[in-house]
């Protein structure tokens, strides 16, 4: 949301919008688990995760640029934050939490940490989604399928070269 | 972000009877365009209208010659098409070519056309090969040249209560289509230019039959650039005569300078971008159909 | 050598598994029972003198616990790495675009927004300087009292004057190098909250003891009644040294008496956060006939912005290195860092000295282009070597690598390219 400008003399409109709404229920598959919920329908996916708790998604920009965001909705990955909650009425979303857990890491988490591939780790979420959805499509991607599956999420302290390297590990440990 | 009521109609009809009844509506196909609007405050829609219920609008098919492409097609579907890639792959490219995986997942073609951003990557390839829009409503169905859509940034012919169902172009033999972007970074760049050229020939003779080259990001819209097409038809194929049209090409265009580049930059690119495209479009002529 | 536990080896990052599961818990991710959310309402324009601000609409809205101004800050109401010339919420003067004049804490972003636009904000507008170089003239607007030119830094080695009258080689170049934020991936965040009577915040920072006596000092408390956390931080690189949140948060849970959090947008990150100076850099190199380096004459001017953050310190370091890793014995630097009506900068990721490598290794490949040699042999002949003398006078003893670093990149060229350059 932006910071509403003010300049001396202009007359912002007070109260606008503040129609009580309908919120609608949606029924939805998160991380594998049945969900109904109630959403306000200009909520965005990416805070309406947050709200249920689901914290790992991460808001970097809001407008698809850095990829922080992504989940997995119907196997393909997007930017939750630009996802009405309302849209995923009867789709399937996974998100980082359903990833793996403690006692079981998933293979890609492992390789992130091995590899050295998570630094400040804001961008690790999305990463490790984008790079799932490739895997899960295709075992045996290629270097160069590796990297454009990843080029929709930016990192700016890692570099990209040692997360590559890791989903390449999960690979190499496959075939 | 605004306050807004959402529906998610199954239908065509309820979809025209919703923007009967909403006057502020907003369609959103992959809403990769809507949200970033909705986001900054430059739309306050009443009702957002998603259109993802309507599975008929999601397919590309070839008909009776023709690929027809329903609006709700995804670039990510584009690019992977078994059929695009055959009778179109500039098609293909464009669309893979078009911002991140994310972006290609949910973003549309029909929004590429619906948001009229003189970037938007398809829009030149899909002038270059001549595509209709349909636009339906309520009322009527009519069929308008792609390029007769737009009328600026962000603004296109569609009336109230009118949407994109399908866009579809004729498959040719003997023809080569391409499509070249300049963008700051190899993903999630917008264009700070485009460009895409169609060629057909005789297929005796080898002489250029038919050519259109269309630019986007050098105008208010994306258009087609005539002073080089002349040039080309009924000529032989020659890197001098691509040279001397991808000149033509620049000196007509007039763009502007913008957040993304110079009037003076472009001007220059667009020299090699066409340049590029007509080689490139000519190689899909000789490679794929043998001529 | 002895085989060591963790020198030498590759060790797991403590914190990476709870990033990899999503589980960490930054700044943002942090909900507290009864947490405001707060808002900054901040300048539309570049200078101004701040007449008048009424927040009476703002303060009756339903749902806003606090509305704060400059008068509201108990002690100083400046800050600053360096210098504390940067107001938490601007009194009288508006100095960049983005400068805070107003915070809000209510029950939701929502409300906390809509109060920010009933907010009815005087000014009277200043002409305003954009260019370093503009600034420093006596004429020019002036951004603080003291005057455009915050600080000079000098460097003298040996004698200038004769060097260049008897040089064989002489390059004078201009440079400018531009602004460059640091976009970290997470933008700033925090909550605040009272534990008894100390102030506790979590935040999105590098820099947690300056951000304690900073909070400390501006509202009037003891410093171990301010405990700053650093939250995991979603990167940094220099753009999170200086207070973003800090401060606002502190105030509004202890007048509001509830947690807040507050979470900038990218928009308002870009806006409000330190940048990567902007350089002029007016580099002139003397050589002798062969690329061996007689002397430097450099004039650096630093585009600080509306508020010296770490400017000085910065442009200390590129006077410093404006030699660059070679041996030159005749030195003059004037490093100025300027005060300018744009976005403040500060640290960024080689602290000034990026710009300069910029300009010197120009400088170096034209020297080698004059004396015909190559580029690798003119800083071959330039190098610093154990035992060389920089341009401060400091004797180098050991530890120095350069040459070392070129032949082994030599070796990599001529293996991976088949060549050298
Ligand atoms: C980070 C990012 C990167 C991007 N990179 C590129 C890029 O490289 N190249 C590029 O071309 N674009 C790019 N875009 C823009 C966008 O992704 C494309 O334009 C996309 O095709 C829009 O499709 P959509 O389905 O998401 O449209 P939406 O956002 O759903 O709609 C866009 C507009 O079209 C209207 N609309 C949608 N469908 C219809 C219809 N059937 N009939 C009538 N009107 C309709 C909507 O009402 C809206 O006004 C980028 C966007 C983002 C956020
Ligand atoms: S937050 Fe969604 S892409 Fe950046
Ligand atoms: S680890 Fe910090 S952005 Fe990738």
């Amino acid at each position: 949301m932006d910071v509403p400008w003010k300049k001396p003399g202009a007359k912002l409109p007070v109260l606008e919008g503040d129609k009580n709404m309908s919120k609608q229920t949606i029924n939805f598959m998160l991380n594998s688990q049945k969900v109904s919920a109630q959403v306000e329908s200009d909520s965005r996916l990416v805070d309406f995760l947050h709200e249920m708790g689901l914290t790992g998604t991460k808001l970097g920009c809001g407008e698809g640029d850095c990829g922080a965001c992504t989940v997995i909705i119907d196997g393909q990955t997007a930017n939750s934050c630009l996802v009405l909650a309302p849209q995923i009425d009867g789709k399937e979303v996974t998100t980082i939490e359903g990833l793996g857990s403690y006692e079981q890491l998933h293979p890609l988490q492992e390789a992130f940490i091995e590899e050295g591939a998570v630094q400040c780790g804001f961008c690790t979420p999305g990463m490790l989604l984008s790079a799932k959805a490739l895997l899960d499509e295709n075992s045996n991607p290629k270097r160069e399928e590796i990297i454009r599956s990843i080029s929709g999420n930016l990192c700016r302290c890692t570099g990209y070269t040692k997360i590559a390297n890791a989903i390449e590990k999960v690979v190499r440990s496959k075939s | 972000m605004s306050k807004f009521e959402y529906y998610r109609p199954k239908c065509l009809n309820e979809v025209f009877k919703l923007m009967a009844e909403n006057h502020g509506y907003s369609l959103l196909a992959g809403g990769t365009d809507l949200m970033v609007k909705l986001k900054e405050n430059l739309i306050k829609p009443t009702a957002v209208i998603d259109l993802d219920g309507l599975e008929g609008l999601k397919g590309i098919n070839l008909e009776a010659g023709r690929i027809v492409l329903g609006a709700l097609t995804t670039h990510t579907r584009l690019e992977q098409s078994e059929l695009i890639n055959r009778f179109a792959p500039a098609l293909a490219k464009a669309a893979g070519l078009v911002g991140s995986p994310q972006i290609r997942n949910k973003g549309t073609v029909g929004g590429n056309m619906g948001n009229a951003s003189p970037a938007a990557d398809t829009v030149p390839v899909l002038i270059a090969l001549g595509a209709e829009v349909v636009l339906s409503s309520k009322e009527e169905i009519r069929t308008i040249p792609l390029e007769e859509l737009f009328l600026g940034p962000g603004r296109t012919v569609l009336k109230p209560g009118e949407l994109i169902t399908t866009i579809s172009f004729e498959v040719l033999n003997h023809q080569g289509c391409s499509f070249q972007k300049l963008g700051k970074r190899k993903a999630l760049a917008i264009s700070v230019i485009n460009a895409s050229a169609s060629l057909e020939i005789e297929p005796e003779t080898k002489v250029i039959k038919k050519v259109r080259i269309a630019l986007g990001s050098v105008a208010a819209t994306a258009v087609r650039v005539s002073a080089g097409e002349e040039i080309l038809i009924g000529n032989y194929y020659s890197s001098e005569l691509i040279k001397k049209a991808a000149e033509e090409v620049s000196k007509a265009i007039r763009p502007i300078d913008d957040v993304r580049s110079t009037a003076i930059y472009r001007k220059r690119v667009a020299e090699v971008l066409v340049g590029r495209a007509l080689e490139e479009a000519w190689s899909q002529v000789t490679c794929t159909r043998g001529g | 050598m002895q085989e060591l536990n963790v020198v030498g080896k590759s060790v797991r990052r403590k914190d990476a598994l709870d990033k990899v599961l999503g589980k960490s818990q930054y700044s943002g991710d942090i909900k507290l029972p009864g947490m405001l959310h707060v808002k900054v309402l901040r300048s539309p324009v570049a200078h101004a003198l701040l007449k008048n601000i009424d927040c009476r609409a703002a303060e009756s809205l339903p749902g806003v616990h606090a509305v704060l101004t400059a008068k509201d800050i108990p002690e100083s109401n400046t800050h600053g790495i360096i210098i504390k010339d940067e107001p938490v919420l601007v009194m009288d003067k508006i100095r960049k675009i983005g400068d805070p004049l107003v915070v809000v804490a209510a029950e939701t972003e929502e409300i906390a927004l809509r109060a920010l636009s009933l907010i009815e904000v005087e000014f009277e507008e200043l002409p305003a300087v954009f260019d370093p170089e503009e600034a420093m003239k006596p004429e020019a607007p002036k951004v603080h009292d003291g005057g455009n030119i915050q600080s000079i830094r000098k460097i003298r080695k040996g004698d200038i004057e004769a060097a260049f009258a008897h040089a064989d080689i002489v390059v004078e170049t201009s440079y400018r190098t531009q602004m460059q934020e640091h976009a970290y991936i997470e933008p700033e965040a925090g909550v605040a909250y009272l534990d008894g009577d100390v102030v506790v915040l979590r935040v999105s920072t590098q820099n947690p003891h300056f951000d304690c006596k900073e909070v400390a000092r501006n509202l009037a408390l003891p410093l171990n009644k301010v405990r700053i956390v650093q939250a995991p931080t979603g990167g940094g690189f220099g753009g999170k040294l200086d207070i973003s949140v800090q401060i606002y948060i502190a105030l509004l849970a202890i007048r509001a008496k509830r947690p807040v959090r507050l979470v900038y947008t990218r928009e308002e990150s870009m806006l409000a956060s330190t940048k990567r100076h902007p350089y002029v850099i007016k580099y002139k190199t003397a050589a002798d006939k062969n690329g061996k380096l007689m002397a430097i004459d450099v004039i650096v001017i630093g585009d600080t912005g509306a508020y010296a953050s770490y400017g000085p310190g910065t442009l200390t370091r590129s006077a410093v290195h404006a030699t660059g890793p070679y041996e030159v014995p005749n030195v003059r630097v004037d490093a100025y860092t300027v005060y300018t009506n744009n976005p403040t900068a500060g640290a960024c990721r080689g602290f000034g000295v990026p710009q300069l490598a910029f300009a010197h290794e120009q400088q170096m490949d034209m020297v080698a282009q004059r004396a015909g040699i190559s580029p690798i042999q003119v800083r071959l002949l330039n190098a610093l070597r154990p035992n060389s003398q920089t341009g401060t006078g400091q004797v180098l003893e050991t530890g120095v690598g350069f040459v070392e670093t070129i032949e082994v990149a030599q070796a990599k060229a001529l293996e991976v390219l088949g060549r050298i350059c």
